[in-house]
């Protein structure tokens, strides 16, 4: 019993079955299709299931041929309804019905025929029972599932089709959850119905086949009054237009002319209600509405929106039957009028055109005696160009009897008919725009207050929502109704009318708009020529349909610079969504193959690629080349977002990567510790911690190459003391195999780190060169350890002039990245003032300082004040010196580093002695500071301010506590400054030989690190002590 | 600039701009309007080292995370429930918040008023949403607990709640329960906060917790921190915020510290003490500037301050 119906020619206009060999539709008389695409189409369709409760058990008692006369009543009206609601039957199986609602032509209210189909079902099966009861003494009860979603549908040239999908399945169990004579409905079709629909909600059913329970509601009833149900949201913005349209209607009303209006715009813009609130103005002079919609489908369709439009208005009808009792000509109108709602009924023709529109204009005409008139025609991009024939002749002749006429339509109306004007050179055609930012933001904040209580904190729900929904005041109501936490989901209504758009469109323009929302939202023509070109079709075809698909208002942009754009980002979306995945693979690959002026599209091609290879082709061949090139790709942008400072896009990047590239790529390694760095980075240990315990392969085999970094970030957030750092190194070293280039790398990083935690700047220095080598190709790691080495040059041992030659080459090596290049310009700013270059000092702090605000680089503000500090301190302005340090001081205290905050003070406390003013005492006390550098610091301080108050001893307990601090420490230069104060400190308590000791390891070590600048400050002071110590002796 | 002053005007309409009933008083100072100042009210006297001891403020929110550091132990908490037949019942042994509102309106409190006595009542069941009559049903019963400070930052638009919750608000007012209620953040026409029983609250847009200013254009009262301000949230986590919301537990926190150092005074002398102690107003008398045009009945200002 499979097929009846499936073997059938279709025709795409209305459904209907149609001859095998004819050119047109018998029912609708548009050309039939003849040879269509017939591969696969990817497309969203509403499934309908029934399935006959006991059907086995009815069956048992009767004879076949009695069974079989039973089914075919049965199968007749089920198809009967189906196809009444446009539908189309699927199959029979056994007692089974399957119905497909948007194939062979998508609609936007597929999802409302199809329940209205299962309604009734429901109720035609009652009237069937009495039939059934009386002839054989059975009744049936059936139950219906509906569900829709994306399918894989593909037919031949006969109409015959198949689909393949989830939904499908979906659709059957929703069926089985039902009760007898019951209608369920699955979560995307209660979505789009619920307004017009009586919809229970149900407990989530467990469905055979579903890991996850799928919500579910039972069809109560069809409401009556659909409109009465929408939701009324205050009408926003649009005062302009508003204004235009009431002037149009008063004009009319008061007999002047120019009372036709058409009015345009996307669906969902706002058309409908515009003409209502512009009626709405003329409330004190109570018009008469008259309201005719086209429709998508049913029968009788040329017509029946006028015969919609004088059942509107029943007063206004019967006023002209009583007219048309006396009145000929008025009876002769009613007559033809009349006729017209019973052809409508019947589905065949009436009178012609021109005497129906004059039947109307006589109906119009007599009926504005009484009432001011205003003809609202609906959806007119639907109407059928017989009826556009009756609206354009009443249009030039309704403004001189008083009634209004606004005409509402997608801008597709004109595609089809250009001269279109609905009546006369005085008739104003509005398009609407999409709402302001602003109004957008009342709206969807007012649409949010429709719920009875609600929180005034403000999260970014509304301002998310009233950013997608593109001004557009029906996408924004049914985001809001959708939106959860973290998402916006597209919803189904939506895409519904979209995807019914497209699917009205020419097959090669679809094709075209397909490449297009594969190359993007934004595109250029040449890239949709390209990929038609590789499909094998001529590129000169793309251009026109180019052409056509902006005329339509689906993409905008032009011929001239071929830059186009999706008009909608939802169209962009939806069209990719229904490009079926094959096509999408194929493109893909072709596109990550062109070059492109922003860098990222070909990553977004190729990983768009990878990932549907994946899907589609697991097994293929070329998957790990793929999968290769762009988990490189990716890489490479995540390390460009490092450059940039963008951590957070870094780490989707390298998020991406990792899953782009195979999992035993060369390149996961170092992606992964690259990762774990970035989330370091930012502040987040946890999670470079976990990326690490994440790295594929980790659970077979442990990798030495992580438990290294893992023991470095440790390091890095100041976690471990030099004895940790070592019992690790001992441990990892023996982990670590000889060519493990990356592992080790890392390992003298953490080597360095433990050199730099005990002040041995020399020895952290030679293990970062040993990094160095060992980095290989690994250009974020070799530029990371160059940098550290670069800023080590100002702290450590290394003489100024090689200081100096080496930043020089760094700044040759980064010249193409600034955030590279910062310390080293500042280092180099260090360096030249311990030269004695102060103002080339200043000059490439400030350039450095300049790079770090342009690239808003907060963080280098503290070093740039120490450097800063450190020039004007050797410049010989200890006051500047002394309030650089202390604001550097402040941003260290506020962000709570005490440690570094309390070097800072006591740096600024020495540079105000070395000014001359007296400063109180530091409240640490000296024995408590392990930091060699703090200590050694307090001990100088304490050492001036004994000094001062001429304890000489003190001053001399001092100098050996602050020489046990810097002994073991290489920053020569600090050292020198240590012994140099100590030596101001001795020789003002007057102990000129211990003065003059330390003067001269001052002046070696500043030789040593050939810190001129230094130099003349310490001979002075030998001077001085010299002529003192004659003096004495003298 | 007009002769009518702001309690006179009419209302502004609709207009774009967010929040709606807030001020950006860091950049464009509060217009001045004609005062009559009460010597001996001010800060020192309202609330100088008070910490809320003794007051019981109740949160009627999404719930309240007691385990969150910045909130700490609740004095009580309860939530309306849903029975099954779709009755409403009070459970006082619900202690969670679902959605993280109602906890960073506790930490706010916390900050201010240490001492005070924290409860919640839960009445916005769906994250952020709530029914009109959980609301009430909540309400009433803060109300008969006598708290002394209840914060609510919600609203409802439902025109027919309007006559029971006037009641509710009356009835606090007389039972001495100040309802401080936060200001809808869009121009749209909600309750309670419209209600002259209750202490209005929206935002301004400085970072300080303590300035607060009196608005003498209704329906708003008040402004109080409300923009960008670090909340404590679900899950033991923080975060910034913006809302009016978080700007009427500023004010609840603030009359909580005035009412543990006066513990007898009524509601409607408890904002007169704010609005002698707002900023603009503290400003305006203390800087002894000259009122714009004092209508005659109006004693100018200074003149009982010598």
């Amino acid at each position: 019993m499979t097929g009846l119906d499936s073997g059938e020619r279709i025709c795409t206009t209305c459904g209907a079955p149609a001859d095998r060999a004819g050119r047109f539709c018998a029912m609708c008389g548009s050309a039939l299709a003849t040879n269509r695409d017939t591969e696969g189409v990817r497309r969203t369709v509403v499934i309908l299931f029934a399935d006959l409760v006991g059907f086995t058990s009815i069956s048992e008692g009767l004879d076949p041929e009695v069974l079989r006369t039973i089914m075919d009543r049965y199968f007749r009206m089920a198809s009967g309804v189906i196809w009444n609601y446009g539908g189309t039957t699927e199959k029979f199986i056994g007692d089974a019905v399957m119905a497909v609602f948007g194939m062979p032509v998508v609609r936007e209210d597929d999802a409302y025929r199809a329940v209205n189909a299962a309604w009734d079902l429901v109720q035609e099966l009652d009237a069937l029972n009495e039939g059934l009861d009386r002839d054989y003494g059975i009744r049936m009860r059936v139950r219906v599932g509906v569900h829709s979603g994306p399918v894989s549908a593909s037919y031949d040239t006969f109409g015959n089709f198949r689909v393949v999908g989830d939904a499908v399945n979906t659709a059957s169990r929703l069926q089985s959850a039902a009760g007898a004579q019951q209608v369920i409905v699955g979560p995307s079709v209660a979505q789009v119905v619920r307004n017009r629909v009586d919809l229970a909600e149900l407990p989530p059913l467990t469905l055979k086949g579903k890991e996850l329970p799928v919500a579910a509601w039972r069809v109560v009833g069809m409401s009556v009054n659909a409109d009465a149900v929408v939701r009324r949201v205050p009408f926003i913005g649009r005062d302009l237009e508003l204004l235009q349209l009431r002037t149009i209607v008063g004009n009319a009303f008061d007999g002047r002319r120019g009372g036709v209006a058409a009015l345009l715009g996307p669906p969902g813009i706002g058309k409908t209600r515009l003409v209502e609130e512009a009626c709405a103005a003329f409330a004190d002079r109570s018009p008469t509405v008259l309201t005719g919609r086209a429709h998508s489908y049913g029968r009788g369709v040329t017509y029946r929106p006028i015969v919609e439009m004088l059942a509107s208005a029943p007063a206004a009808w019967s006023s002209f039957e009583r007219l048309a009792e006396t009145d000929p000509l008025a009876a002769r109108a009613r007559d033809c009028l009349a006729g017209l709602s019973r052809a409508a009924a019947s589905g065949s023709g009436g009178a012609e055109v021109e005497e129906i529109a004059w039947a109307l204009r006589t109906f119009v005409a007599a009926t504005v005696e009484h009432t001011p008139l205003v003809l609202v025609w609906e959806d007119l991009h639907w109407a059928e160009p017989t009826l556009l024939d009756v609206i354009d002749f009443l249009g030039d002749e309704l403004p001189g009897l008083g009634a209004a006429q606004i005409c509402v339509a997608r801008p597709e109306l004109l595609d089809g008919r250009p001269s279109f004007t609905s009546g006369g050179s005085g008739a104003l055609t509005l398009e609407l725009q999409p709402l302001t930012v602003a109004d957008t933001r009342v709206l969807v904040e007012t649409l949010a207050r429709s719920v009875e209580v609600m929180a005034h904190g403000m999260d970014d729900t509304c301002a998310r929502v009233a950013g997608a929904c593109e001004g557009n005041p029906l996408y924004a109501e049914l985001m809001m109704d959708m939106v959860s936490d973290d998402t916006i989901t597209l919803p189904h209504s939506v895409q519904a009318v979209l995807a019914a758009r497209l699917d009205r469109l020419d097959a090669a323009d679809r094709r075209v708009l397909e490449m297009a929302a594969v190359a993007g939202r934004d595109f250029v023509g040449h890239d949709v020529e390209h990929l038609n070109a590789a499909d094998g079709r001529p590129g000169d075809d793309v251009p026109p349909a180019l052409d056509r698909l902006r005329r339509a208002r689906l993409l905008a942009g032009s011929r001239l610079s071929a830059r186009y754009t999706f008009a909608q980002a939802f169209s962009r979306d939806t069209t990719y969504e229904l490009t079926a995945k094959r096509d999408r693979l194929r493109w893909h690959l072709a596109l990550s193959r062109r070059p492109y002026a922003v860098t990222d599209m070909p990553v977004y091609h190729l990983e768009s690629a990878l990932l549907l290879m994946r899907e589609l082709h697991p097994n293929s061949p070329d998957l790990h080349d793929l999968a290769t090139r762009a988990g490189a790709e990716l890489t490479e942008q995540a390390r460009d977002a490092m450059n940039r400072k963008d951590l957070r896009a870094a780490v989707g990047l390298f998020e991406r990567a990792r899953t782009a590239l195979p999992a035993d790529a060369a390149g996961q390694l170092a992606v992964t510790v690259a990762l774990s760095d970035t989330w370091l980075r930012l502040d987040d240990r946890d999670r470079a911690q976990a990326v690490l315990a994440g790295h594929p392969g980790l659970d077979r085999r442990p990798v030495a190459a992580i438990a290294v970094q893992a023991e470095l970030i440790d390091c890095r957030a100041g976690r471990r003391t030099a004895e940790e750092i070592l019992d690790a190194e001992r441990r990892l070293e023996a982990l670590l195999d000889r060519d493990d280039a990356l592992g080790w790398c890392l390992f003298h990083q953490l080597r360095a780190h433990r050199h730099l935690t005990g002040e041995r700047v020399g020895a952290a220095e030679a293990s970062l060169a040993e990094a160095l080598a060992r980095s290989g190709d690994d250009t974020y790691q070799r530029d990371r350890i160059r940098r550290a080495a670069g800023e080590l040059t100002l702290w450590g041992p290394t003489p100024v002039a090689d200081g100096l030659s080496r930043c020089d080459e760094l700044t040759g090596q980064f010249a193409d990245s600034r955030v590279s290049l910062i310390p080293v310009l500042a280092t180099k700013a260090g360096l030249l003032a311990l030269d004695g270059r102060f103002d080339a000092a200043r000059d490439i702090l400030g350039t450095a300082k300049v790079h770090a605000e342009e690239l808003r680089m907060q963080r280098t503000e503290v070093g740039f004040l120490n450097l800063a500090a450190l020039i004007e301190s050797l410049a010989g302005a200890p006051d500047a010196a002394a309030r650089l340090y202390d604001r550097a001081r402040a941003v260290l205290a506020t962000a709570g580093h005490t440690s570094g905050a309390a070097l800072l003070a006591a740096y600024a406390a020495r540079e105000l002695i070395a000014a001359g003013r007296r400063v109180p005492a530091s409240g640490v006390p000296d024995d408590e500071l392990r930091d060699p550098r703090l200590g050694a610091m307090t001990a100088v301080l304490s050492a001036l301010s004994a000094a001062e108050r001429g304890d000489g001893d003190a001053v001399a307990a001092c100098a050996a506590r602050a020489a046990t601090h810097v002994d073991g420490m290489d920053d020569v230069f600090f050292r020198g400054c240590v012994h140099r104060d100590l030596a101001g400190a001795l020789a003002r308590s007057g102990r000129a030989d211990a003065a003059r000791a330390e003067a001269a390891a001052a002046r070696s070590l500043f030789a040593a690190k050939g810190a001129r600048a230094a130099i003349p400050g310490v001979d002075a002071l030998i001077a001085r002590l010299t002529d003192d110590g004659e003096g004495e002796n003298g | 600039m007009t002769d009518t002053p702001p309690w006179l005007r009419q209302r502004e309409g609709r207009y774009p701009g967010v929040p709606a009933w807030g001020a950006a008083t860091a950049t464009d100072p509060l217009e001045e309007f004609p005062l009559t100042g009460m010597p001996g009210i001010d800060r020192d006297w309202a609330f100088d080292g008070a910490d809320g001891t003794g007051v019981r403020v109740c949160i009627v929110d999404t719930g309240v995370d007691e385990s969150h550091p910045r909130v700490g132990p609740l004095d009580r908490s309860a939530a309306v429930i849903v029975d099954a037949d779709g009755g409403l019942h009070i459970d006082e042994t619900v202690r969670e918040d679902i959605a993280g509102h109602g906890t960073a309106c506790a930490s706010i409190i916390r900050s201010l008023a240490p001492g005070a006595a924290i409860s919640s009542m839960r009445v916005l069941s769906r994250g952020k949403y709530g029914t009109g009559q959980a609301l009430l049903e909540g309400l009433s019963w803060a109300i008969e607990q006598n708290f002394h400070v209840v914060n609510l930052s919600l609203s409802t638009t439902v025109p027919a709640l309007e006559h029971t919750l006037r009641e509710l608000a009356d009835r606090a007012y007389f039972r001495r329960v100040l309802l401080v209620v936060s200001a809808h953040n869009m121009p749209i026409r909600s309750l309670p906060w419209t209600f002259a029983s209750v202490l209005s609250v929206a935002s301004h847009n400085e970072p300080d917790p303590m300035t607060f200013y009196y608005n003498a254009g209704p329906p708003v009262d008040f402004y109080a921190r409300g923009v960008r301000v670090n909340v404590a949230w679900t899950g033991g986590t923080d975060r910034v915020n913006t809302g009016n919301s978080f700007a009427a537990p500023h004010m609840a926190g603030i009359c909580a510290r005035i009412l543990s150092k006066h513990p007898w005074l009524t509601p409607f002398q408890l904002k007169t003490v704010l609005m002698m102690t707002a900023n603009n107003v503290e400003a305006s008398l203390g800087g002894g500037a000259a009122p714009i045009r004092p209508p005659s009945s109006i004693i100018p200002l200074g003149a009982g301050r010598s």
